[in-house]
């Protein structure tokens, strides 16, 4: 899969694909995992370009918040579609992500 | 459209079925007066069932058969999902909220979410699955859940 990734000075901002699914959840997991223990534990995961995602897809965000605050970070999502917010906001997830309107805003708010 | 009808085989790294899923449930949920977040809504409710047959029923077996079938009549939209895995545990998990930090446990929250009515049948070794969401101003309530096996 490959997820698209870049480093702004500490923070990890990871690309997530238009569809997060059971079909490729289990190598986005790999990937996400994979990236934040690279760094330094603060990541900013983009969802501009998802436009859907199923529970599997949600796991896969779940666990890079585990993993980012394993290392005394946190994960920061962006640039979520109503759709997309709908959906955690059903399953009660925005409660645990700080959830920004663009990245920009999501990196800062490490510094 | 007023009805929805879908055939596929499982297999759990293709999602070529979500696009004719959405397509085709975009039309009728248009017909049905829902708007695109109600219709999305129920779109992540399908393609959780339907992972569920896949991951479940079928324990990720390939080439299983699935059935997607949809109607609108005036009181509500219902779908029935059939499959020929193992039959689903009862009682059907109650849609409660997962704990927030836990990374599964959210897909029959999803589900209940979008559809009030949940009926499941195994009839003849087949699972039937009926979900069943009443249409606003058509005085219908939702169904209540049954299990039938």
């Amino acid at each position: 899969m490959s997820l698209e990734h870049h480093r702004e000075q500490d923070v990890d901002v990871v690309h997530l694909p238009p569809r997060l699914v059971m079909a490729n959840a289990g190598e986005a997991r790999s990937e996400l995992k994979a990236i934040i223990s690279s760094g330094k534990g603060k990541v900013v995961v983009n969802l501009a370009k998802t436009e859907f995602m199923d529970s599997s897809g949600l796991a896969v965000i779940v666990a890079g918040l585990q993993a980012a605050r394993k290392m005394d970070g946190d994960l920061h999502l962006a640039h979520m579609s109503d759709t997309i917010r709908a959906l955690f906001e059903l399953t009660r997830l925005h409660t645990v992500f700080q959830i920004f309107d663009d990245e920009a805003g999501a990196v800062a708010a490490f510094k | 459209m007023t009805s929805l009808h879908l055939q596929f085989t499982s297999n759990p790294t293709d999602i070529s079925w979500h696009k004719a899923l959405e397509r085709q449930l975009t039309a009728l949920a248009q017909a049905a007066g829902l708007d695109a977040l109600s219709s999305t809504g129920l779109q992540f409710a399908l393609v959780e069932a339907v992972n569920n047959i896949m991951e479940h029923a079928y324990a990720n077996e390939r080439r299983r058969p699935i059935d997607v079938s949809g109607r609108q009549d005036p009181r509500c939209l219902t779908f029935v999902l059939r499959d020929r895995g193992i039959p689903m545990p009862l009682p059907l998990p109650d849609g409660s909220p997962a704990d927030p930090m836990a990374e599964s446990g959210r897909g029959w929250q999803i589900i209940r979410a979008a559809f009030p009515g949940v009926c499941y049948e195994r009839i003849d070794g087949e699972n039937v699955l009926t979900l069943t969401r009443p249409l606003i101003g058509s005085g219908a309530t939702p169904g209540a859940e049954s299990n039938t096996t």
